[in-house]
C-alpha cells in the first residue's frame, strides 16, 4: 500500500539530476533524526529477535507450539515475563518464535513485489507506447480493488495459510511498485543526461540499468522500508480474522485472535503480541519516514 | 462540469467491468471446482456434475461471464451459502451500519488529522511537532484489531465508561425501539426524538469509530503538516501577511485553503483503505455491518457473498475516487474539468 | 519635515550571514525614494524588514520607525496593511491561486474595516476602476489574468489599505517593458492623487532616475551612496555607482564588448566591501571601512587623486 508514500508526495516524485546513490551524508542526516534512530533501534531489535529468538526463548518447546496445560492463563510473573496463554504456553517465547516468520514474510513479500513491479514499471515508463498501456491497464485492474481486499479474496479462495497469504500479498502489491517506478522513469526519460546517453548510442537496457534505475533507488528504498511494515501489519491482520497463519504457528496476529476471548480477564494474551506487531510496524514506518527526509535533496542543510 | 462527469463516469464503468472480470476469473479459475465449494468436500461426482449444470459451469467461460454480468446488473447476486438469503438483500441490510461507522470515523479522522497537521506545521521542529509526528506515525502503525481490544480493556473493563460491542445495548431495542428510517441509528433516533436510544447509539459508536479513525487521522495529519509547511512559505501567504491579515486568518483561511487539494487526495486514499479496515473493526466490536459479513464470507468461502462484497467494495472505491476528483476540481480552479 | 519612514543602522543576519549591515534611510511623506543595487545587496530584505516580514530564521537589529510606530521593537501587524503595504516582484505567485481576485480583496477589506461582503465588493470594484481594470476581474482567478493585470490588481489592493507608504519591490521586473512602463505610470499617477510615500526597490537604474526624488545605492548590505536621484545617477561619486552605470547597455554606444564589473560581491568585515572590485582602490580602502560623508561611503569620492 503506498499510502504512506503520500506523506511527502514531492519527495517520491523527485528525481535527482545525476546518478547519485544514497551516500554517507544521508546516513549522517538519518542518525541525527531522533525518531528515525528509534525506528532503526526497533527494526534492529526485530532482526535480532528473528535471528536469535529460538535460542533465547525461555521455553523453546512452547514457543514452537507445544501445549503446557499445567500453566494455563498465568499472569505476567518472573517465570513468565509476559504471562501464558490459554494452552499454557509462555507468551514471551511465542513472541520470540514469531519474529522470524513475521520478518521473513514481510521482507519476502516486499522483495518479490519489487522484483516484479520495478522491471515492469521501468520498461513501461521508459519505452512508453503500447507496452506501457498494456502494463498499466493490467496494474490498474489490480489497483481497482480497495487495498487488501484482493489479497483477502485470494487467500480465501486458495485456502487460509501463511504461505497463501504471502502469495496473495505479492499479487496485490507489485502494481504499486510498477506505478511508482513508471512515474519516475517517465520523468527521467526526458532528462538531458538520459538524452545524452541515447545520443551516445547506448542500448535501452543499458540506459535503464545505468541511468534510470539508480535514480529511482531512493524512492524505491523509502517505499520498500515503509511497505515492509505495512505488509507485516497486513499479514497480522489476515491472521487475526483467520485468513493467514493457522494454529499452532507462532504468528503475532493469530496470537491476538486467540487471546481475544479472554481479553477482559487475561489481557496479556492479546496485548503483548499486538504490541509486538505495533512496535515492528512503527519501527519500519519511522525508519522509512526518516529515510525520506534524509534522502530528500531539498532537506539538505536543514 | 457535465462533460467532465460523463467522462469520469465512463472510465469508472470501464474500471468496474475490469474488476468484475477479475473477480469472475478469480472465482472460476483459482479453486479446483466451485461446485465442490457449494456442496462440500464429500461431494459425489454425480452431485458435482448436477451442480455444475445448475450453476452454468459447464458453459464456455465467456458465456459464463456474460451470464454473470447480466445477473449482477439485474440485481441477481445469488444466494449466500452461509445464510441462504439473497446476497444483495444481506448487503442492503448491513450497509447502513457500516456507513454510519465509516462516516463518523472519517469525520473524526479529518478533524483531528487536519488540526494536528496544522499545529505541527506552525510549530515545526519543536517538541510539539515531534510529538505529533510520533502520534501520527503511531496511528498509522497501529493494528486496528489490537487497538480495538486495548480500548475495550481500558474503557469497558477498567474504567467502565463505555459499552463493549454492538450498535445498541441489549435492552435498548425493547425499551426504546428505534423506528428505522435510514438505518443509521443515530440519525433515526434523532429524527424521531428518541434521545435515550440516541445516547446509547452514540456511546456504542465511540470506540469502533476511534479505532477505525486512527489510521486515516495519522495519514491526514502527516500530509497536512507537509503541505502546510510548503504553503506557509509561499509568496501569496507573504502577501496576505503584508496586507495585514491576522496570523489566524493567514493559517486557517489562506494557507489551509491552499493545502486542501493534496489533503483531499490523501483522504480519499485512506477512505478506500478504511473500507477494508471496517472488516477488522467490525469483527472486534461485533458491529453488525458489511465488514463482519465479508469477513465471515471470506472465512467460509461463501462464493456468492465474496463476489458480491468484492464488487461492492470496488464500486465503493471507484465512487470514492470519482468524488475526490470532483471535489478536487472544485477546490482548485487551476485543475481543468476537461 | 518629519520623516514618514526612518530606518537607522538596520542589520539583518541569517545564521552567520549578514546580508544587511547597517543601512540607514528615510522617506518623507509623499516622497518617492529609490533603493537600487544588484541582486543580493540587501534591498529586498530592507523592504521586508520595514513590514516586519523577514523570512524565518532572519534576525534584525537597529531601528525602523514608521509614522511614529517602532516596527522592529513593536508589533509589525499594527502597521502592515494599514500604514504600509508592499507591491511584490512576482505578480504570478503573489496572489492566492485558489481564491478569486474579489475574494482576496474582500479578505483584506473586511479584515481592516469589518464591512459586509457586499460593501467589500463595491469598494473592490471602485479600486479596480482606479487601476483601469473592469469589475469582472473580481470574478477571475489569478491564473486567468496576465502579469500586468495582476500587478494592477496588486496596486489596487495596496490602495485599499489607504497606506502612507507603499514599498514597491521590483514591481516591474517580471513584466514586459511596455507593460512595465504602464504600471510605472499608473503608480506615479496614484501617488500624485493619494500622496503616499513610495520606497521603490529596483535594480533598474533607468527607472529609478525617471521616477524617484532621491535614491540610495546599496552595495553588499551597506549604503554606498545617497542623494537626489539626478545628482547621484548623472554625476555618481562612488566608484560602485559609476561602475553600475557603466554596465548599463546603451543603444547609442559603439558596438563591442559589454561593460561589466569585474569580480564578485565580497562581504569583507574590514575595509570597503567594494575594494576588491574597485579600479581606484588604495591600501586604506582594504584597511578601513569608509564612513559615510556627504552621502558617499568612499575614501576617495569622485575618483582617486
Amino acid at each position: 500500500m503506498s499510502l504512506t508514500s503520500l506523506f511527502k508526495p514531492k519527495a517520491v516524485a523527485l528525481a535527482p539530476t545525476a546518478a547519485a546513490p544514497p551516500g554517507r551524508g544521508a546516513l549522517r542526516a538519518l542518525l541525527r533524526d531522533g525518531p528515525a534512530v528509534l525506528g532503526l533501534v526497533l527494526v534492529g531489535l526485530l532482526v535480532l529477535m528473528a535471528a536469535l529468538g529460538p535460542l533465547i526463548a525461555p521455553f523453546p518447546d512452547q514457543g514452537a507450539g507445544a501445549a503446557n496445560v499445567a500453566d494455563r492463563n498465568l499472569a505476567p510473573s518472573l517465570t513468565h515475563l509476559l504471562g501464558t496463554d490459554a494452552m499454557g504456553r509462555d507468551i514471551l517465547s511465542r513472541i520470540l518464535y514469531g519474529a522470524r516468520p513475521a520478518l521473513l514474510v514481510s521482507v519476502g513479500v516486499v522483495g518479490l513485489a519489487v522484483l516484479v513491479g520495478v522491471p515492469l514499471g521501468l520498461v513501461a515508463g521508459f519505452r512508453g507506447g503500447r507496452l506501457d498501456e498494456a502494463i498499466m491497464r493490467v496494474s490498474d485492474m489490480f489497483l481497482a480493488f480497495p487495498p487488501l481486499l484482493l489479497a483477502m479474496v485470494i487467500v480465501s479462495l486458495l485456502g487460509p495459510s501463511l504461505w497463501n497469504a504471502a502469495i496473495a500479498l505479492v499479487v496485490s502489491w507489485w502494481p504499486w511498485y510498477a506505478r511508482l517506478v513508471r512515474g519516475l522513469a517517465v520523468s527521467l526519460r526526458e532528462r538531458p543526461f538520459v538524452e545524452g546517453a541515447r545520443t551516445l548510442g547506448l542500448r535501452d537496457v543499458t540506459i535503464m540499468r545505468r541511468h534510470i534505475l539508480p535514480n529511482c533507488s531512493s524512492p524505491i528504498l523509502v517505499q520498500a522500508t515503509t511497505d515492509i511494515g505495512t505488509v507485516l501489519l497486513a499479514a497480522g491482520s489476515l491472521a487475526f480474522i483467520g485468513l493467514g497463519a493457522q494454529p499452532p504457528t507462532p504468528d503475532w496476529g493469530l496470537m491476538v485472535a486467540e487471546g481475544r476471548t479472554y481479553v477482559f480477564s487475561q489481557w496479556w494474551m492479546s496485548a503483548f503480541p499486538g504490541a509486538a506487531i505495533f512496535l515492528a510496524v512503527l519501527g519500519f514506518n519511522l525508519l522509512g519516514d526518516g529515510l525520506r527526509d534524509a534522502l530528500d535533496p531539498r532537506e539538505v542543510g536543514r | 462540469m457535465i462533460r467532465f462527469l460523463m467522462r469520469r463516469a465512463a472510465t469508472s464503468a470501464l474500471v468496474l467491468l475490469g474488476v468484475m472480470l477479475a473477480t469472475f476469473l478469480l472465482a472460476r479459475v483459482v479453486p479446483a471446482s466451485p461446485a465442490v465449494a457449494y456442496i462440500g468436500p464429500k461431494a459425489q461426482p454425480e452431485d458435482i456434475a448436477r451442480v455444475e449444470r445448475e450453476l452454468g459451469l459447464d458453459q464456455p467461460l465467456h458465456i459464463q461471464f456474460w451470464n454473470y454480468l447480466t445477473d449482477m446488473l439485474t440485481g441477481d447476486w445469488g444466494d449466500s451459502i452461509g445464510t441462504k438469503q439473497p446476497v444483495l438483500g444481506e448487503i442492503g441490510e448491513r450497509l447502513p451500519a457500516t456507513f454510519e461507522l465509516l462516516a463518523v470515523a472519517m469525520a473524526a479522522a479529518v478533524l483531528v488529522g487536519v488540526v494536528l497537521g496544522v499545529v505541527a506545521a506552525r510549530r515545526k521542529h519543536t517538541k510539539l511537532d515531534h510529538l505529533i509526528r510520533l502520534l501520527s506515525i503511531g496511528g498509522v502503525s497501529m493494528p486496528a484489531f489490537w487497538l480495538g481490544l486495548l480500548l475495550q480493556v481500558v474503557f469497558v473493563r477498567a474504567l467502565g465508561l463505555l459499552p463493549p460491542t454492538g450498535r445498541l445495548g441489549p435492552d435498548t431495542p425493547f425499551t426504546y425501539p428505534i423506528t428505522e428510517l435510514t438505518g443509521l441509528y443515530t440519525v433515526d433516533a434523532l429524527l424521531t426524538g428518541n434521545t435515550a436510544a440516541l445516547g446509547d447509539a452514540v456511546l456504542h459508536l465511540i470506540l469502533p469509530a476511534a479505532t477505525l479513525a486512527a489510521y486515516p487521522a495519522g495519514v491526514v495529519a502527516r500530509m497536512t503538516r507537509a503541505t502546510m509547511i510548503e504553503m506557509l512559505a509561499q509568496d501569496h501567504v507573504r502577501t496576505a501577511r503584508a496586507y495585514g491579515l491576522s496570523e489566524r486568518t493567514v493559517t486557517w483561511r489562506v494557507a489551509l485553503r491552499g493545502a486542501l487539494p493534496p489533503v483531499t487526495t490523501v483522504f480519499g486514499l485512506t477512505l478506500a483503505y478504511s473500507l477494508t479496515g471496517t472488516f477488522f473493526v467490525e469483527v472486534v466490536f461485533n458491529w453488525p455491518g458489511l465488514g463482519q459479513f465479508a469477513a465471515q464470507a471470506l472465512l467460509n468461502v461463501d462464493y456468492p457473498a465474496i463476489m458480491g462484497v468484492t464488487v461492492l467494495g470496488a464500486v465503493g472505491y471507484v465512487l470514492v475516487n470519482l468524488v475526490v476528483d470532483v471535489v478536487q476540481a472544485r477546490l482548485d480552479p487551476r485543475v481543468g474539468l476537461a | 519635515m518629519s520623516d514618514l519612514l526612518s530606518v537607522e543602522d538596520l542589520e539583518v543576519s541569517i545564521g552567520a550571514v549578514r546580508p544587511v549591515r547597517g543601512v540607514s534611510l528615510r522617506v518623507a511623506p509623499g516622497e518617492i525614494v529609490g533603493v537600487v543595487g544588484e541582486t543580493g545587496c540587501g534591498k529586498t530584505l530592507t523592504g521586508l524588514a520595514v513590514l516586519g516580514l523577514l523570512p524565518p530564521g532572519a534576525r534584525a537589529s537597529g531601528r525602523v520607525v514608521l509614522g511614529g510606530d517602532d516596527v522592529l521593537g513593536g508589533d509589525p501587524r499594527a502597521v502592515r496593511g494599514r500604514k504600509v503595504t508592499m507591491v511584490f516582484q512576482n505578480p504570478g505567485t503573489a496572489f492566492d491561486p485558489v481564491t478569486t481576485i474579489g475574494g482576496q480583496f474582500a479578505r483584506v477589506l473586511r479584515a481592516h474595516t469589518g464591512c459586509s461582503r457586499r460593501a467589500a465588493r463595491a469598494r473592490a470594484a471602485e479600486l479596480l476602476t482606479a487601476v483601469e481594470l473592469p469589475e469582472r476581474v473580481l470574478d477571475n482567478y489569478p491564473h486567468q489574468l496576465s502579469g500586468g493585470m495582476l500587478q494592477r490588481c496588486m496596486i489596487a489592493l495596496a490602495l485599499s489599505c489607504e497606506p502612507s507608504l507603499v514599498i514597491a519591490d521590483e514591481a516591474t521586473t517580471a513584466l514586459d517593458v511596455t507593460v512595465a512602463r504602464q504600471i510605472l505610470r499608473l503608480l506615479l499617477r496614484l501617488q500624485r492623487e493619494h500622496g503616499f510615500g513610495v520606497m521603490f526597490v529596483t535594480h533598474n537604474l533607468a527607472e529609478a532616475r525617471d521616477i524617484c526624488d532621491r535614491v540610495y545605492v546599496l552595495y553588499a548590505g551597506r549604503v554606498a551612496e545617497e542623494g537626489m536621484a539626478h545628482a547621484v545617477l548623472d554625476r555618481p561619486r562612488h566608484p560602485y555607482t559609476r561602475a553600475l552605470l557603466a554596465a548599463l547597455p546603451r543603444l547609442d554606444a559603439p558596438r563591442g564588448r559589454l561593460a561589466s564589473i569585474p569580480g564578485s560581491v565580497s562581504h569583507a568585515e574590514v575595509g570597503c566591501s567594494f575594494a576588491e572590485r574597485c579600479p581606484d582602490a588604495k591600501d586604506v580602502c582594504r584597511a578601513e571601512t569608509p564612513p559615510a560623508h556627504d552621502g558617499v561611503a568612499c575614501h576617495f569620492p569622485g575618483g582617486a587623486p
